[in-house]
């Protein structure tokens, strides 16, 4: 057959246009390196604006390859269809996020190479989507390496910092160890059906079932149980998230907030292309095995997060927890699930970016203080911070009106109508387990006194802004004064000479900071507002899907 | 040769490699077992693009080659770079991380 008919294929206009978000974050890429030669050390801040105009002008660009007829593309690798420029939206908004949080925090932990760093984020957002539009396997490995490959490096940028190093080199070692395990498995489930596209696997399971109870029939299921077992390290479901914390605790900020949305959105998309359409007619076989780890990953997730002192430990322990609600949606299989995985993503990108984004205000600039306890009496010191944190906090936590509540209601919603009962049942019991840690982050900030000596530095300069919608969001509190004394005597605890040009240059940048904190601010309470239109585009592209 | 043979051989290659990443403590060992486990990977690609009379195996097979490549710049940076600070990489003295 490979002999007789050499294969060609010529890419038309129609299959780069569909292509056209990746294209315009490619571009965006190498604006960035080129700027980074222009600008002088200490304007490199802008790099970011430059990644932050290529994920604006990609995220409009979704709008046209969404009204294009048509998804698929390159010959079927890649598919444009409303589940990936959904994901699409979502990762470009986190990486938009990521960026507008990046220009103070690494003038502040004093990351060098600031362009590498910038390049990198955005060929990570990169293959997410790629991974997220794949439609054959090939291409979600090349989307995941591409992905885990700039994370790598980022995780281990700041080389005087050893948490970092260690957190690259686990990330490094575990995650290419999980990639061998997907990888294999592609490669058993290629020998048992004979493709590697997401649909010609399952057409051809639909069609030969028969010939599954014989010869190839052990190929699929090891091949199955293989990229399980890849997947659930990816998107950190228990027993493989044992890296999670590590790695997430040692990354810098700015990385760990992009990372625990990104690639939990590609790795999902992925894992539901793959499970819930390829090997749909294997339900029976899997359907057991995800129920089993989603409702380990929501236990063990909330209750390690429990036991947490450390706010940005705590939160990578909730990102667990989260994947676990993630995959009770995997697990219930029907369009209106996936419909909800997809709201549920958007929801948690926002909250959760905002919640490391509040945490890399707080952190100090040698990478540490982050406990519970530097977060002691923060609604009192920087009010509208502390408004923000409890936002995002109240959101993760599930308490209606917020986004998270909103996400938390369209999953378990899915499960109980998809004959998931005890799952959602399980799931509601330990959401409400993981309100204990959350809440206990927002008591710290508003019920206890700062404490001497630990009080966190560094904060950023209130922005009337910021204030503004911290004091909408937070109802009652009013105006606190300014409190200038803090960023002093703080400075002087760390014994950092106060430079004019630093100074200068956080007032500047922390005002994108405040610009991120307040999208997220926003978004996650008014996501109430547009949630019937992003749920019926969810809907539709979920069923598309199914067909 | 029957396929099985091949698939023997690579599986027998996978586990090894895996068994080398979970007992060996070096990093550059652990990195060379994961390179084992992917070209065992690679191996049962081919054999099953022989089989099945298709390409896309043998088109997988280059792709994974070309990550692997990447991996091993990336892999080794970061070790280089641990080794730097530390003049030691010992995976179980790099525990500043728990909890």
């Amino acid at each position: 057959m490979l002999a007789q008919s050499p294969f060609t294929y010529t890419p038309t206009g129609g299959d780069w246009l569909r292509i056209l978000p990746e294209l315009i974050v490619l571009a965006a890429v190498f604006a960035t390196l080129l700027a980074d030669l222009a600008l002088p050390e200490g304007r490199k801040g802008w790099l970011a604006a430059v990644g932050v105009v290529g994920a604006i002008v990609s995220g409009c660009s979704l709008v046209y390859v969404n009204s294009l007829s048509g998804a698929s593309a390159f010959f079927g690798m890649i598919t444009s269809d409303g589940v990936a420029l959904f994901a699409a939206g979502v990762i470009l908004l986190s990486l938009g996020l990521a960026l507008l949080f990046s220009p103070s925090y690494l003038a502040r932990q004093k990351i060098a190479r600031v362009g590498e760093y910038y390049v990198l984020l955005q060929l990570s957002a990169l293959g997410m989507m790629l991974m997220a539009a794949a439609n054959n396997l090939m291409t979600v490995f090349v989307g995941l390496e591409m992905l885990s490959l700039a994370l790598y490096i980022l995780c281990a940028l700041p080389q005087t910092r050893l948490r970092s190093q260690e957190a690259g080199m686990k990330y490094f070692i575990l995650s290419s160890f999980a990639s061998a395990f997907l990888l294999y498995g592609m490669s058993l489930i290629y020998g048992a059906t004979g493709a590697t596209g997401i649909p010609d696997i399952g057409r051809f399971l639909g069609a030969h079932q028969a010939a599954l109870s014989q010869g190839f029939g052990p190929l699929l299921f090891v091949g199955m149980s293989l990229m399980l077992v890849g997947f659930c390290f990816k998107v950190s479901a228990v027993p493989f998230q044992a890296w999670t914390p590590d790695v997430y605790t040692g990354a810098p900020t700015t990385v760990t907030a992009f990372m625990s949305v990104g690639t939990k959105v590609a790795a999902f998309v992925a894992l539901a292309r793959v499970f819930v359409i390829a090997l749909q007619t294997q339900n029976a076989h899997w359907e057991p095995v995800i129920w089993a780890v989603a409702v380990l990953t929501m236990i063990v997730g909330n209750l390690l997060s429990v036991t947490q002192r450390d706010v940005k430990r705590m939160l990578a322990y909730s990102s667990v927890a989260n994947a676990g609600y993630l995959l009770v949606a995997i697990a219930t299989a029907s369009p209106r699930a996936v419909a909800s995985l997809l709201f549920y993503l958007a929801a948690y990108a926002v909250m959760n970016i905002g919640a490391f984004g509040v945490t890399l205000l707080v952190e100090r600039r040698d990478g540490r203080g982050t406990t519970l306890e530097d977060f002691n009496g923060l609604g009192r010191r920087n009010p509208a911070l502390a408004a923000a944190m409890a936002v995002f906090l109240f959101s993760l936590a599930g308490v209606p009106p917020t986004a998270g509540f909103l996400a938390k209601y369209f999953v378990f919603y899915a499960a109980m109508v998809g004959n998931q009962v005890p799952l959602a049942i399980i799931g509601i019991l330990a959401s409400v387990l993981g309100m204990f840690y959350y809440l206990r982050v927002v008591w710290a900030m508003y019920f206890v006194e700062p404490t001497p000596g630990v009080r966190p530095v560094a904060l950023p300069e209130r922005e009337p802004a910021l204030a503004a919608v911290g004091a909408a969001a937070n109802g009652a509190r009013e105006e606190a004064p300014e409190s200038p004394e803090i960023e002093a005597s703080s400075l002087a605890a760390q014994a950092i000479p106060v430079e004019s040009v630093l100074t200068s240059v956080r007032i500047r940048t922390s005002a994108s900071s405040a610009a991120a904190l307040v999208i997220a601010v926003a978004l996650t309470l008014l996501m109430i507002l547009f949630a019937s239109p992003l749920d019926a585009y969810a809907q539709a592209a979920a069923s598309a899907l199914f067909h | 040769m029957p396929l099985s043979a091949f698939l023997t051989v690579s599986g027998v290659l996978f586990a090894i490699g895996a068994l080398g990443v979970l007992v060996r403590k070096n990093p550059l060992i652990m990195f060379m077992s994961i390179e084992l486990m992917l070209n065992a990977v690679n191996l049962s690609f081919m054999a099953f693009a022989h089989f099945l009379d298709s390409a896309q195996g043998w088109i997988f097979v280059f792709l994974t080659l070309t990550v692997a490549a990447a991996e091993v710049v990336v892999g080794l940076a970061i070790i280089v770079s641990i080794f730097r600070s530390r003049t030691n990489i010992d995976v179980d003295e790099l525990n500043s991380l728990k909890g």
